[in-house]
């Protein structure tokens, strides 16, 4: 057990339960990068973010699948990009027949205030978009 | 037990002392780990164990995982044999059996203490009897339903992308008890390494644990986790994430260089010297308070709760063999 905990730590493993404990490990910083998903509703050109604070725990793990989403988005089935977010647009009160196109942007923001204040975004780049 | 080596000659070079070091270092945590402890001592930590692992399992809704749709159901490790997510009900009955085996496995540890000790009163021998006997392999079974129960439901959380560390610590942590033997009374103080070496290796694996997460950040961020902005910056995250009871403790420690500093160090501190602490008997009791004043601070300025965490280093560091001996056990081969 101990030589278990051990190799993934240095192996960087995440075989549930063992785990590489990387809990704060990496530097933080007055940035660091965000995701959003964004829709259009069919017959509009308005984009819409889709609002990912509030999911229930069921739902939760957008800021884990999201990125895995745009590196793989290009290469991936559109039908496999839709199944996966058309829960979390659903939940959120944009039914799947309404809307047209779906867009996935990674967003850097910084904490304004000198650290105090709430962070807001200062780079928005479009990673992905599918029609559903 | 690592077989023993040939011993080092005293005239030996360094060189012969430095190729020999990795053995005896082995040996030195062979003999450790392997020695000798109370049943007493056992039953009390296993009877703090169960008593978490009830805990977790019952103060959390699981069967609201329920409605996780297949696309994010993403499992890790040992969860990935679980095709997809289970039902509500189901989760509520895994829920339900992990709860009451934590309470069997609580009573039946009692139990072996107060049959022991009826038996002895009526002038038998302190051995096995079948009833004992009983006892004891329901206790092992109990114990383990109650794991299993939390290992596939923290697991199935755990399910979306990314492991969960709330119930880790537990389930690694108690993971020797719940192997070792379960026969062990409460009251009996006679000392063996088949009562010592599963309290030894929940602390060893508690501390190792400490020490992988210190060592990782000193890996990932080096000496910057402690000399530069870090920690500051933590906190400022954290302060802002809404997930805080309160941002004043996050802002009063983020805005002075010296105090964010000094528990970015104590915090690097903590982890590293947690395998020593724990495996040290004078030190293993200290090691809770710090770990409670590291998590609490955790929850206070970022709002990450890790009282599993705290009350798991309690279950196994504390001594609960000295606290708490119940009037009607009859204590055997010395004393606390």
């Amino acid at each position: 057990m101990l030589a278990a905990i051990l190799v993934a730590g240095l192996a960087q493993i995440e075989f549930w339960p063992l785990t590489a404990f990387r809990l704060f490990s990496s530097v933080r910083g007055p940035t660091r990068i965000t995701w959003e998903l964004a829709v259009v509703e069919v017959g509009g050109t308005d984009e819409t973010v889709v609002d990912l604070s509030g999911l229930p725990p069921a739902l939760k793990g957008a800021d884990h699948i999201l990125p895995r989403l745009a590196a793989t988005a290009t290469t991936t089935a559109a039908g496999h990009v839709a199944a996966t977010v058309r829960p979390w647009l659903e939940a959120t009160g944009h039914p799947w027949a309404s809307v047209s196109k779906v867009r996935l942007y990674s967003v850097v923001v910084r904490l304004g205030g000198h650290g105090r204040g709430p962070p807001v975004p200062v780079l928005r780049t479009l990673r992905a978009e599918f029609v559903p | 037990v690592i077989p023993t080596m040939a011993p080092i000659e005293p005239g030996a070079s360094w060189q012969g002392r430095l190729a020999h070091a990795p053995d005896v270092a082995l040996r030195a945590l062979d003999r450790r780990l392997m020695a000798p402890g109370s049943a007493h001592r056992l039953a009390s930590v296993r009877l703090a164990l169960a008593a978490v692992l009830g805990l977790r399992l019952a103060l959390r809704d699981w069967s609201e995982l329920a409605h996780r749709p297949d696309r994010l159901f993403r499992p890790l490790g040992v969860i990935r044999l679980i095709p997809a997510m289970p039902s509500g009900p189901v989760l509520a009955a895994i829920r339900a059996v992990g709860v009451a085996a934590a309470l069997v496995a609580i009573a039946a540890t009692v139990a072996i203490a107060t049959t022991t000790n009826s038996r002895v009163n009526r002038g038998h021998d302190a051995g096995d009897s079948p009833a004992s006997s009983a006892l004891t392999r329901l206790a092992a079974i109990s114990m383990a339903t109650a794991w299993v129960a939390l290992l596939v439901l923290a697991g199935l959380r755990s399910s979306a992308g990314k492991i969960l560390h709330n119930d880790v610590l537990l389930l690694l942590g108690s993971l020797s008890v719940v192997l070792g033997p379960a026969g062990a009374r409460l009251g009996d103080f006679g000392r063996s390494p088949r009562w010592g070496w599963p309290v030894t290796c929940a602390l060893a694996v508690v501390g190792m644990v400490y020490g992988v997460t210190g060592l990782q950040k000193l890996s990932h961020g080096g000496l910057a986790w402690v000399t530069g902005d870090n920690l500051r910056w933590v906190l400022y995250w954290g302060a802002n994430s809404g997930r805080a009871p309160t941002s004043m403790v996050s802002f009063a420690v983020a805005d002075r260089p010296w105090l964010f500093h000094a528990v970015a160090a104590a915090v690097i501190l903590i982890e590293l010297s947690a395998p020593f602490l724990l495996l040290s008997h004078r030190a293993a009791a200290w090691f809770v308070v710090a770990a409670a004043a590291l998590h609490g601070g955790i929850w206070l300025t970022l709002g990450l709760d890790y009282w599993a965490w705290i009350l798991t280093v309690a279950a196994v560091a504390l001594p609960w063999d000295r606290w708490w001996l119940p009037a009607d056990v009859e204590t055997s081969a010395g004393s606390p």
